[in-house]
């Protein structure tokens, strides 16, 4: 079973595409089958950051019905190994998906035969972002060290959070112990899910430790992309311990990724960076990034589809 | 929003119980920039007035762990609760100075004296000077290269080749060392003097010593690693440097 990494930061023009491609690209080139595929569907546009300049399918004929399997859209790329799923020329309308037509993508990417499926995720927290980023918990998130950047990250990170408990709570039959403890503190609510937690744990210690056991499951990871010299180098360290401290949340710094202006001119070329500018820094820090992806323990891609979400 | 509710004060701070005030101030500077009003890492993660009341509370953890008198009533607050053993607490032990050089290190540990050179002075009291010496049997066949601290101790240099030597050669510094069963080596890698400066001074090649203040030094610790009386070691050996010379070096 592929291992999927879905890709997401609250901020767009914070780097998820490149990334994904970048990383998709170094993942092939050590020899894993790998698979990247666009959902960021309102803008799709990570076919052209690796090479890919008029694809000839795309994820609308799956969601459309023109092909019945989603490994028919499968395209290949130049970089050996490396195929993709594009998002472009899709109908306008498909930026907001039904929730019976996401279940069913979702389901058909957990089957298909790769060793790694990323995700290029869109920027927001609308569902769409938030379903597709929670089929597997080795969510990466990306941030610039921005203040801007890093509020939406906080942002999209807590909404996931508020996902899976609202999630759990619903599969474990707890909503009449949410009730329980929003009555016994006005503030724990399901909005402030730390918080929820944390009167939940107090009410029924058994259930408690069920809840903080599945937001355990959770093994994010942490890149800060167009990081400058000026920047604090350890902002990522920072990041991850106020999440572990004050979120029941594991989560790992893979790095930062040294900004550089030439990514534009790779992008205008329509070609790789990593082939174009190999020996800078920004490359140096994305095989540093893959090496502690891969060494963190990334077991599998378990997807967890079997809670209602029709409530959404 | 988990506060710092149900932590002790190291855990709020992320240090061992034992740390020292000086772990501590390092601890609190660090975590101070994580909760700071200004701190980028979590911009927006609190709203203000968690921010302010967690702020206050690492606060007040610093203070009390700061403070040698209140953090040892809070030690033993946790023990009551038994949260912590009393042996896990902080103790303000002193350390002794590492040893410059290595040979130094465990001399008076093991009752070693260095041996003197007879001095004027001493001529009248051959009898107590002798019985200050301690003599540890160790087979003499023992030039290995070992490290001071398992080495041990060497032969010690006989008295009345010491007492004849009015002035010293190198011929004589290098019968006592091999007496004394040290390798020319053991004193290059413990004193850091290069071979060739070693080889020079046991050969007497005047030519290739260096200045007198210089040639001082190493003859002191050349003669503290074979167990000799460095004075006399230093004093004899430049007798003999300027006797040859016939004048000063």
């Amino acid at each position: 079973m592929a291992i999927i990494l879905p890709i997401g930061g609250g901020k767009g023009g914070s780097g998820k595409s490149f990334l994904s491609g970048s990383l998709a690209v170094l993942l092939a080139r050590e020899g894993f089958r790998t698979l990247v595929i666009d959902v960021d569907l309102g803008a799709a546009n990570l076919h052209t950051i690796i090479g890919v300049t008029h694809p000839r399918l795309s994820l609308s004929d799956f969601i459309n019905k023109r092909v019945s399997n989603l490994a028919d859209t499968i395209i290949a790329t130049p970089t050996p190994l490396l195929f993709m799923i594009s998002g472009a020329m899709n109908n306008l309308d498909i930026a907001n998906l039904a929730h019976e037509q996401k279940m069913k993508v979702l389901r058909h990417i957990v089957k298909l035969p790769y060793d790694y499926i990323l995700l290029d995720l869109g920027a927001g927290t609308s569902f769409n972002t938030l379903d597709f980023f929670m089929i597997s918990d080795h969510g990466i998130f990306v941030t610039t060290p921005e203040p801007t950047a890093i509020e939406n990250i906080y942002r999209l990170i807590r909404s996931v959070y508020f996902r899976k408990i609202r999630k759990a709570l619903d599969t474990h039959h707890f909503q009449k112990l949410a009730r329980e403890a929003e009555e016994r503190n006005p503030m724990a609510k399901v909005t402030n899910p730390d918080l929820l937690l944390a009167v939940i744990r107090e009410l029924d210690p058994e259930r408690g430790e069920l809840l903080a056991g599945e937001l355990e499951s959770f093994q994010f990871k942490l890149i800060v992309n167009q990081h400058r010299k000026q920047d604090n180098p350890h902002i990522g360290t920072m990041i991850c311990k106020i999440i572990s401290r004050h979120l029941n949340l594991k989560i790992v710094f893979l790095g930062n990724v040294a900004f550089d202006d030439r990514v534009h001119n790779a992008v205008c070329k329509t070609s790789l960076f990593i082939d174009l500018y190999p020996f800078t820094q920004t490359v140096h820090d994305l095989r540093q990034c893959l090496r502690n992806l891969l060494s963190s323990s990334v077991v599998g891609g378990k997807c967890d589809l079997s809670g209602s979400m029709s409530d959404f | 929003m988990n506060s710092f509710r149900g932590h002790t004060l190291y855990e709020i701070l992320e240090v061992n119980p034992d740390a020292s005030p000086y772990e501590i101030r390092r601890a609190y500077q660090e975590i101070h920039e994580l909760y700071a009003h200004e701190s980028l890492a979590s911009y927006s993660f609190f709203r203000e007035e968690e921010r302010q009341e967690l702020l206050t509370e690492l606060e007040k953890a610093y203070l009390v762990l700061i403070d040698e008198r209140s953090r040892r009533n809070y030690d033993q607050r946790l023990i009551a609760q038994g949260l912590l053993n009393e042996k896990m607490c902080y103790q303000d032990r002193v350390r002794e100075p590492a040893p410059l050089y290595p040979f130094t290190r465990d001399t008076s540990a093991r009752g070693r004296k260095l041996i003197r050179l007879p001095h004027p002075d001493d001529v009248g009291e051959d009898t107590t000077y002798m019985n200050s010496i301690e003599t540890d049997s160790v087979p003499a066949d023992e030039t290995d290269l070992v490290a001071p601290e398992t080495r041990s101790t060497p032969n010690p240099v006989s008295i009345c080749d010491l007492q004849q030597k009015e002035a010293i050669s190198g011929l004589d510094l290098q019968n006592w060392r091999l007496q004394a069963g040290v390798a020319l080596e053991e004193i290059a890698i413990q004193s850091k003097i290069k071979m060739s400066m070693l080889e020079a001074l046991e050969g007497d090649q005047y030519h290739l010593l260096p200045p007198l203040a210089y040639l001082k030094g190493f003859l002191r610790i050349y003669a503290q690693i074979i167990h000799c009386d460095p004075e006399g070691i230093i004093k004899g050996y430049i007798k003999k440097l300027q006797t040859e010379q016939g004048g000063s070096p």
